[in-house]
């Protein structure tokens, strides 16, 4: 009789989300440019083929912006457009996986902390504590410098400089639960930890988590970016936009371009995740806001 | 206790012998509970009340041993639960449950009225297939009062009312024998508040239900109990059947209660004379002796030398106080 | 002395609604009421019912663009204060007209000292230079003895205060000006019996000495029964009975709602086995009930009920709202 109609309030829910959320002018172009993002990384190849990121060619070496190419050409000639377009795939694949395993690294580990408290709570802060008094872009480095470069190395990197801060936040949003008098009308039921965990605590730490979460997003696309910069991620020729301003620094001022496409996508992208992570909250807790 | 409807050597469904309950705090031991004995009869309501602070939401909790006791006793139909490991509890779960103050936090705001209120069956797995659930959940809104449109709501959607009687639907799923209510009418409008109790007394004449009532309000436990128990700082200063604690109040605090209650009639109106002065005092590591000694009027040495025996006055009422000494 | 009129406050025909892209709330839907000088009015009524509303807009701190007043006059000591400019209005609030709020522990600063918050008080209306002066500090003194609490406390902060010293700081502040009315919601409701029994007694005691005009909001009749001179009880954002504490508490013609009201509350010195409470719930302050917004809910409704406002039934300083009095309706 009812589970039908759970679905369908679910949906409403949902609904009544959109409508909140469509009202935030700021949020609504976050999410375009993401959706745009997403397009590019599901339908690189259609909008620019992927040999024209790659393949090289001398005789159109560092050509300004023009029709044929639209960002101009790097100084192999390869299209910065086409580039960028497929740039996204990493930069993007980076930001999501990395948020990802440490949202779930981070969730659990937060989960436990906040739950159960006492010594298991103290030995999980102790040690977030000594992994964030280690600066997150030097611990990625040291990281990256012991496992050797490649993007599956810099996505551990990443990941394990971002653990602590989900753990704090899961913890946090776990803390304000259990406190909550469902959770002992659960356990006066008989409840076993695990089902009170997953069904009364997590379901209501959803919200403040995926906020986070959007917001971390951009900034491991920042910290990706910053570390193939530096030589430490995704390795050439595939197209990443912080190695790209890497090569692109030798050409800065005769072909300012080079840096400008690539600079823009890697701002504008971390700016959307915000715009949207902003928008979330506000849609989600309408309280806050006001 | 005693009463009209009690046979000779008949075993209290629940009894408390010298529980205590302390917390650690960084000032020290917070004695929120400090040697409470009561019995409480199958059928019969025990009204408890007291001020914030008097430890008597803690003695609910400390019952059903949804908090650890620090010492003493607590046993359900002669047997001491106490001891019990986590299987064992949780099959005891079923028989002691708990309706809560408040209607907002006490219900996952995530799950629809229909899943919060089939949920401890599931977890028990108190019946083979979900269509029994299902029907035994419709069957509970309606005992409650909730109108079967409302199975799929969300609790946000419902008012305090609505949502308390949720409340008291999922206490029953387990169709317990005992039930602690930790202020259930407080949070509520007067008159959800009365429609709420008499759902309350309704359901406690039709299943024999046993009930520990935790209120602040003494007209409401007036109403409610049987015997009501007064708590002053984590002890029981005083126990009565419900009629005679308020004809003939013993302890001066709750004379001073008593006194305290505004009443919507023209002629009862707070006198000076009975407003108690002071505030209640630290439960951390308090000093020997009667805790109400600060604030009361009839103050002697002896009060504060040791602490105060319970005094049986006869007709099951009981007395903490030195005042009745002798 | 003598020219000021006796009324203070009038309140004529008073409506308000909040308005949200969703939705409007009729959250106050004409009321008219009078306050004189010295006098207790209690606002009583459950949640919903258009209390709190009605004090917000005395001191025109409705939330903006969302509450909005529909109709009405409000005339406070012969000013409109409806028309007055905001810096004149900042002017009456606080120094003319304070509020005290329910719960005492959001209403104080967590890092100012007690005294420090009611010199600031004093300084905002012109009652010295700067907080540290003697003048002020002396008022400081005196206003702090005069609720209860020893002047040597005055460099505490709030959290070593308990709930109830609390609450008299927050009615100290609320004093310091010594206005001329007081608007208490729920001042009591977050203490405890004694607690609220000391500070009921208190609140007493200053209004006859300080001779403020109070309104007291509450849904406790008790609380009515021991402080007030007039009552009038609200529901669904109307007064549906109104007229002094005697009118209201005497046995006699009353709106089934009061009558239910009544019936709701345990008594005490009786032996009832059931309460009589009102069936139902409040109605949907979007969507209200045509005629008599009681009517769905109303033991005595009848036909005329559910299609016309009631009259309004006079006698003497007694008011109903109902039917049942009205020429129409037929009499008890």
């Amino acid at each position: 009789m009812s589970r039908q109609g759970t679905k369908l309030k679910k949906q409403n829910r949902l609904k009544e989300l959109w409508r909140r959320y469509r009202k935030n002018p700021a949020a609504m172009i976050g999410l375009a440019f993401v959706l745009i993002l997403i397009a590019c990384v599901l339908f690189g190849d259609v909008i620019a083929p992927y040999k024209t990121a790659t393949g090289q060619n001398i005789r159109a070496r560092l050509q300004g912006p023009s029709a044929a190419h639209f960002f101009g050409t790097d100084e192999f000639g390869r299209d910065v457009f086409a580039r960028v377009v497929h740039g996204a795939r990493a930069s993007l694949a980076l930001g999501v996986m990395t948020t990802l395993v440490a949202l779930s690294v981070g969730g659990v580990l937060g989960a436990v902390a906040g739950y159960f408290g006492g010594r298991i709570d103290d030995i999980i802060m102790r040690l977030m504590d000594v992994l964030t008094s280690i600066p997150s872009l030097l611990l990625s480095l040291a990281i990256v410098s012991a496992l050797g470069a490649g993007i599956r190395n810099l996505i551990i990197a990443i990941t394990i400089s971002r653990v602590p801060a989900f753990v704090r936040i899961v913890r946090s949003a776990v803390l304000s639960i259990v406190d909550q008098e469902f959770i002992e009308a659960a356990k006066a039921g008989g409840t076993s930890d695990t089902r009170i965990i997953v069904r009364h605590v997590i379901p209501n730490a959803v919200g403040p988590i995926i906020v986070q979460a959007t917001m971390s997003i951009s900034m491991l696309i920042l910290q990706a970016a910053g570390l193939s910069f530096l030589g430490m991620g995704v390795q050439p020729p595939r197209p990443e936009w912080g190695a790209m301003l890497n090569d692109a620094r030798e050409f800065m001022r005769v072909a300012p371009h080079l840096m400008i496409f690539p600079g823009m996508a890697i701002v504008l992208s971390a700016l959307s995740f915000n715009l949207m992570g902003d928008g979330l909250r506000d849609a989600l807790d309408p309280k806050l806001k006001s | 206790m005693t009463g009209p409807r009690i046979r000779k050597n008949e075993v209290p469904l629940i009894e408390t012998v010298d529980l205590k309950k302390y917390f650690k705090t960084s000032r020290g031991m917070l004695h929120a509970v400090d040697g409470v004995d009561l019995k409480i009869m199958r059928g019969r309501t025990l009204g408890v009340v007291g001020e914030s602070g008097c430890g008597k939401s803690t003695l609910g909790r400390t019952i059903l041993r949804l908090i650890p006791h620090t010492s003493g006793d607590v046993r359900y139909g002669g047997e001491s639960i106490v001891g019990y490991g986590k299987s064992k509890m949780r099959e005891m779960r079923r028989h002691m449950q708990i309706i809560f103050q408040d209607p907002y936090s006490s219900i996952n705001p995530r799950m629809t009225v229909s899943q919060i209120i089939s949920e401890f069956m599931i977890v028990n797995r108190t019946y083979p297939t979900r269509r029994e659930i299902d029907d035994r959940t419709a069957e509970l809104m309606d005992t409650v009062g909730l109108a079967s449109r409302l199975t799929d709501a969300y609790p946000h959607e419902l008012d305090g009312g609505r949502r308390q009687r949720i409340g008291i639907a999922r206490a029953l799923s387990l169709d317990p024998s005992f039930i602690v209510c930790d202020e259930p009418v407080s949070a509520l409008d007067v008159s959800i508040q009365a429609q709420i109790l008499n759902l309350l007394m309704d359901l406690q004449d039709e299943r024999e239900l046993t009930y520990m009532f935790i209120t602040h309000n003494l007209s409401v436990v007036k109403h409610i109990s049987d015997d009501i128990a007064v708590m002053y700082l984590g002890k029981c200063v005083e126990l009565a059947p419900s009629k005679e604690l308020f004809s003939n109040p013993l302890h001066p605090y709750t004379k001073a209660l008593i006194a305290a209650i505004p009443e919507p009639r023209l002629d009862a109106c707070l006198r000076d004379s009975d407003i108690i002065r002071g505030e209640v005092t630290s439960p951390i590591d308090p000093p020997a002796g009667c805790r109400f000694a600060a604030r009361c009027d009839y103050c002697t040495p002896a009060c504060t030398e040791r602490d105060q025996e319970f005094r049986d006055m006869g007709d099951g009422h009981f007395v903490a106080c030195t005042l009745m000494d002798g | 002395m003598a020219e000021k009129s006796k009324e203070l406050l009038r309140v004529d025909d008073l409506a308000i609604i909040y308005k949200t892209d969703l939705e409007t709330v009729h959250a106050v839907n004409g009321i008219t009421f009078s306050l004189e000088r010295g006098r207790t009015l209690g606002l009583v009524g459950e949640t919903g019912a258009g209390k709190t509303t009605t004090a917000l807009a005395l001191l025109r701190l409705l939330p903006e663009r969302i509450g909005i007043v529909t109709g009405g006059s409000i005339r406070f000591d012969g000013e409109d204060l409806m028309s007055l400019p905001p810096t004149e209005m900042r002017k009456i609030r606080g120094n003319r007209i304070s509020m005290i709020f329910q719960d005492p522990m959001t209403s104080l600063n967590p890092v100012l000292t007690v005294g420090d918050q009611i010199a600031e008080a004093l300084v905002l209306h012109g009652e010295g230079e700067k907080a540290r002066d003697k003048v002020v500090q002396a008022k400081v003194d005196e206003v702090l003895s005069l609720v209860g609490i020893p002047p040597t406390r005055k460099n505490e902060y709030p959290h070593q205060f308990s709930g109830g010293m609390k609450q008299r700081v927050v009615i100290a502040i609320a004093l310091a000006c010594e206005p001329d009315l007081l608007i208490a919601d729920e001042p009591t409701t977050a203490l405890d019996v004694t607690i609220q029994a000391q500070v009921l007694k208190m609140m007493r005691d200053l209004k006859e000495r300080l001779d403020t005009s109070m309104i007291l909001i509450t849904h406790d009749l008790g609380v009515v029964a021991c402080t007030c001179d007039d009552v009038a009880v609200m529901y669904a954002g109307k007064i549906i009975e109104c007229g002094t504490r005697e009118d209201l508490f005497r046995e006699g013609r009353h709106h089934p709602y009061t009558v239910g009201l009544f019936g709701s509350i345990p008594d005490i010195h009786s032996e009832t086995t059931r309460l009589s409470p009102i069936g139902g719930l409040m109605p949907d302050p979007t969507n209200l009930p045509p005629g008599c917004s009681f009517s769905p809910r109303c033991p005595r409704c009848m036909e005329i009920c559910r299609t016309t406002e009631p009259p309004e039934t006079t006698d003497g300083t007694h008011k109903i709202l109902c039917h049942l009095y009205g020429e129409g309706g037929r009499s008890r």
